[in-house]
């Protein structure tokens, strides 16, 4: 009895585990010139999280939004559009966007209870949208008091597959134009006007990423879906297509089991940047791709390797996101406008996407 | 999430104080003897001990079995054995981690037929009710080859075994617990003469709508787990025929599994809809001719199970995934034992096995049908050299898919430090290797057919002791262990930037570490019963083979694996009032590759629980009853076994048990 009585008091002793709350980080990046970078974090990990990279005393700050508010960012962090000195962070699998002080990172507000969304798209102070994966719908909010205001039926019931999951936005005029890349080959047109669908281009098989060159071109890049989809496996390809005709002008194809991704213009926007296991580069006026690579990736084993790519609109300064095993830290690369290496620093898990604060 | 404070790593010392300092200062003055273990390692056994020497074996003992008859395996290995179990939560999905490998590192046997899944290699052993076992064995590491190949880290041996002394039983087991929780289990046992038949049934459903506090979110506030029901249910049924020389035995299991999944804390999107339910059929036919120097052995096996994995955004009406899969395997096993004389023994078994296995997803519309055809075949042979000295010997040649493994040897050995063997060193030193999952071979996209096999060398050396004197007994072993698995598969997005991930044979991994098990047993003036024991085990499972200059990963950690895991269980009995407290610890787990730690470099912090059960039993000759109160995480500890998936706080539960035996 003696021990048992011994063995209850100590068990009662090992309670002891203390927690000791970890201080809130302040940041002010009121006035610098800096780029957030957006790390997805592991699906159903939730470990997704903010960067911001001060490029000109080449400072980098790790898990800002955490650090700041002392909540985890959220589930797959897809990308952040940043309006008005706000960040609005499109939180993928938490089915949600954050809103932060884009000086401050301080939390500032959320829009809940959407599907899986992926790009915001800013109108207005009064509208914006937001694509989304796996809604067939693409959410209207106001930008200024974060309250959803409607939205606008993407659903095509003539497919045997489940579409439109809606993806980028670039604006033209008063016409959005969005990429519908999942088991899809469709370019999708709205009149931001009367929030209507109101025509759309059909491209190559899965249209990934696109952007609007300095002549009012839009640039489309396909990954042609992969090998044993019921969707279909094709070339990956290139198009161009005049933004106010919506007339393809060109197209450009790649070899099967290539898988071109990420395409980006340079400040000017006269000239293309695309990763395909190494970074490429066109002119706009080009009429057939590269055939060396701008920017070599050294990597020559099973995985790893560039992972995203953007590019800085003041100064086409190029930030390569490369993941390494997707399991810890990433690397960001930054290269001058010639391909030279400026800087490489570590950021959060999968460094997927970037936001660059110009204010 | 804070970094583990000095608290964390006192706490494991006291544990371990406890565990350790206690073990000889247990009265050993007691009178009579009460040893549960080593009674039953040899009713267990049934076989000639010489088959046992220079492996490493647990038996759990009957009396955990008992306790937890309304839990799971998952729960029993988690608490009771060194075997990390990484769990989604309650009523979730949960895998083993045997001496730090992977999940399909653990291979498991029913009754001898292996049950992991042939698409992704692992078991989900939230998914056994203890209530359906009557032994459960644990092989580690090399010694598992006696069962079959492909155990990285270990096997777990289930089995069933009829009572013959049953002529007629019933019994009712009904628990209640927190969060609406509601447990029921019938066994009936019906004999006479050469023959026995055992029915048992089972049903656990719960709301699972636990409260925590959620700061996974902004504003943080007080939350209740959502969407997180499940509803179980199985049958188990047993036939056993004995003759002469002959034992026949037939037995089914039949389970099913509605289950909802769900979201992370930091969820906070439209309602979704995230289900899994499971279907098995199992069924193994037995057939064993006895000789006095020789057994033959042989056994059918049927095991089929179904998957169907269901997601869907509620509000947008949009069914995301709807996979289903279906795997079936039918396996015969013939065994030979020889035993020409009482020091030297052979054994031959020849297993063949053959696997469908389908899977679709009726959204994506991708999937794959592949079927499988495997040959293993053992020899073993065991030999006591000299009265302190037996050495075993084993290999395996195994084929499947045309390709041929031709040598995967073990060797052990125990050599006796005293004349009562009381006391022994044990080594193994074995290969082997591990073949592909189907879905790592097959899967669409990524799967690649090219896969090799991961490839393994482990070696074991350890010292027993085990002694009882009156109504005292005291065991203890320690295990030292090293492994090196190459080839290692994992799953990674590939070079080539397609955006979805590749299976490939990326690691080298090295595991060693050490395990630790104590029990004593006293009965003090024939009415005090008591019983402690303990397990610690230290495990290092790193990646040597990290490729890439910027990889960090290289010597790490592998990630969710903990270094420390211990348990400790107490318990005492005085005339018919029990009293039970379980606590196990899990240590701190990296969630990086690079196992990075900071103020927000999130880890997962170490935990210990206290799990309390008290209770009374009556016994009024034919008529036996049971009450037990239960109750689980007593410090109401806030703790997260998956990153962002809360876990419950204190809850109870209350079981009542009704026996009849005639």
């Amino acid at each position: 009895m003696k021990q048992l009585f011994f063995i209850l008091i100590c068990t009662i002793g090992f309670y002891s585990c203390s927690k000791s709350p970890v201080d809130t980080v302040f940041f002010d990046f009121t006035g610098n010139r800096g780029v957030y970078i957006i790390n997805e974090g592991n699906f159903m990990f939730g470990n997704s999280s903010l960067s911001f990279y001060d490029p000109d005393t080449k400072k980098v700050v790790n898990h800002v939004f955490q650090a700041r508010n002392g909540a985890p960012l959220g589930d797959v962090a897809q990308s952040m559009t940043i309006y008005n000195n706000l960040g609005f962070v499109a939180v993928n699998n938490s089915g949600k966007i954050y809103i932060i002080d884009s000086s401050t990172a301080i939390f500032k507000g959320s829009i809940t209870g959407l599907s899986s969304p992926r790009y915001i798209h800013i109108i207005n102070s009064q509208k914006a949208y937001v694509t989304d994966l796996f809604a067939r719908k693409i959410t209207i909010f106001n930008p200024s008091t974060f309250l959803i205001t409607g939205d606008i039926s993407v659903s095509n019931s003539t497919s045997e597959f489940t579409q439109h999951a809606t993806e980028q936005m670039i604006q033209y005029k008063n016409l959005v134009f969005t990429n519908c890349w999942s088991y899809d080959n469709k370019i999708l047109v709205i009149d931001t006007e009367t929030d209507q669908l109101i025509d759309s281009i059909e491209v190559f098989k899965q249209p990934n990423s696109m952007v609007i060159d300095k002549d009012n071109k839009i640039w489309v890049l396909t990954d042609g879906g992969f090998e044993g989809n019921a969707y279909g496996y094709e070339r990956p390809g290139l198009l161009k297509i005049d933004a106010e005709t919506r007339e393809i002008e060109r197209t450009f194809r790649f070899a099967l089991g290539e898988h071109p991704l990420s395409l980006c213009l340079n400040f000017k926007k006269d000239s293309l940047l695309f990763l395909n296991r190494h970074v490429w580069k066109m002119a706009v006026t080009d009429k057939k791709l590269p055939e060396q690579p701008f920017i070599l990736s050294a990597y020559t084993n099973l995985y790893g390797g560039f992972f995203s790519l953007a590019i800085d609109p003041s100064n086409s300064e190029i930030y390569i996101g490369d993941a390494i095993d997707h399991a810890q830290n990433g690397v960001v690369h930054r290269y001058d406008p010639l391909g030279q290496l400026i800087d490489e620093f570590k950021v959060g898990i999968s460094p997927g996407g970037f936001a660059f604060k110009t204010e | 999430m804070k970094a583990p404070g000095r608290g964390q790593w006192n706490l494991l010392a006291k544990a371990m104080f406890i565990l350790f300092v206690m073990m000889p200062s247990v009265n050993a003055e007691a009178q009579k003897l009460n040893d549960t273990i080593s009674m039953n390692e040899v009713q267990i056994l049934g076989k000639k001990t010489i088959g046992e020497v220079g492996t490493m074996t647990t038996h759990i003992d009957t009396l955990v079995l008992q306790m937890l008859k309304t839990q799971n395996i998952s729960e029993l290995l988690s608490s009771y054995t060194p075997v990390f179990i990484k769990s989604y939560g309650r009523g979730s999905s949960a895998t083993a981690s045997f001496r730090g490998t992977a999940p399909s590192h653990t291979q498991v046997y029913w009754n001898g037929l292996k049950v992991n899944s042939m698409m992704r290699g692992d078991v989900d052993f939230s998914l056994y009710p203890v209530y359906f076992i009557d032994d459960l064995i644990l092989q580690h590491g090399g010694s598992s080859l006696q069962s079959g190949s492909g155990a990285l880290g270990g096997s777990v041996l289930i089995n069933n075994k009829p009572d013959w002394t049953d002529r007629f039983s019933i019994r009712y087991v009904q628990t209640i617990e927190s969060f609406s929780t509601n447990k029921e289990y019938l066994n009936l046992g019906y004999g006479k003469g050469k023959v026995q038949f055992k029915t048992r049934l089972f049903s656990d459903r719960s709301k699972n709508d636990f409260p925590y506090f959620n700061y996974g979110v902004l504003p943080m506030h007080q939350d209740v787990q959502k969407k997180a029901g499940y509803s179980k249910s199985g049958l188990l049924q047993e036939v056993y025929f004995r003759f002469k020389n002959q034992t026949v035995s037939a037995k089914l299991w039949a389970y099913q599994s509605n289950r909802n999944l769900p979201q992370l804390m930091s969820f906070e999107g439209d309602t979704r809809n995230e289900t899994q339910k499971d279907k098995n059929l199992r069924a193994v036919l037995n057939w064993k001719y006895i000789k006095e120097k020789s057994k033959v052995e042989c056994l059918v096996g049927l095991n089929m199970s179904q998957l169907n994995y269901y997601r869907s955004s509620t509000e947008a009406d949009f069914v995301n995934f709807d996979s289903r899969s279906k795997e079936n395997s039918f396996t015969n096993q013939l065994n030979y034992d020889w035993n020409p004389k009482k020091t030297l023994s052979f054994n031959w078994s020849l297993n063949t096995s053959y696997s469908t296995v389908s899977s679709f997803d009726d959204v994506q519309k991708v999937g794959y049908d592949q079927d499988q055809l495997t040959f293993s075949l053992l020899n073993s042979t065991h030999i006591q050299l000299f009265s302190d000295w037996a050495v075993s010997f084993l290999f395996r040649s195994e084929c499947y898919d045309g390709r041929l493994i031709g040598f995967i040897p073990s060797f052990g050995t125990e050599y006796w430090l005293d004349k009562r063997q009381i006391s022994s060193l044990k080594m193994n030193l074995s290969r082997n290797y591990h073949q592909p999952t189907l879905n790592d071979l097959y899967w669409i996209p990524g799967g690649n057919p090219g896969l090799k096999p991961e490839d393994g060398f482990s070696g074991d050396l350890a010292f027993a002791y085990k002694q009882s004197s009156g109504d005292a007994a005291f065991s203890f072993q320690i295990t030292g262990f090293a492994s090196l698995i190459d080839n290692w598969i994992e799953w990674r997005p590939s070079l080539s930037g397609a955006n979805y991930w590749e299976a490939g044979n990326l690691r080298k991994v090295f595991a060693r570490g050490a395990e630790i098990q104590a029990s004593k047993q006293i009965l003090t003036a024939n009415v005090l019963q008591f019983n402690l024991r303990g397990n610690y085990s230290y495990t290092a499972t790193s990646n040597i083979d990290a490729v890439s200059s910027v990889d960090e990963s290289r010597g790490k950690q592998l990630m969710y694996i903990p270094k420390h895991k211990a348990n400790l269980f107490a318990e005492t009995d005085f005339k018919g009032y029990y009293l039970k407290i379980n606590i196990p610890f899990t240590g701190k787990r990296y969630i990086t590759s690079n196992n990075l730690e900071s103020d927000y470099e999130q880890v997962l912090n170490p935990y210990c629980l206290v799990n309390l059960t008290m209770g009374k039993k009556f016994d009024w000759n034919r008529l036996m009853a049971n009450v037990s109160l239960n109750v689980e995480n007593l410090t109401n500890e806030d703790y997260m076994a998956i990153l962002w998936r809360p876990m419950p706080g204190r809850y109870y539960s209350l079981t009542v048990q009704i026996q009849f035996r005639k």
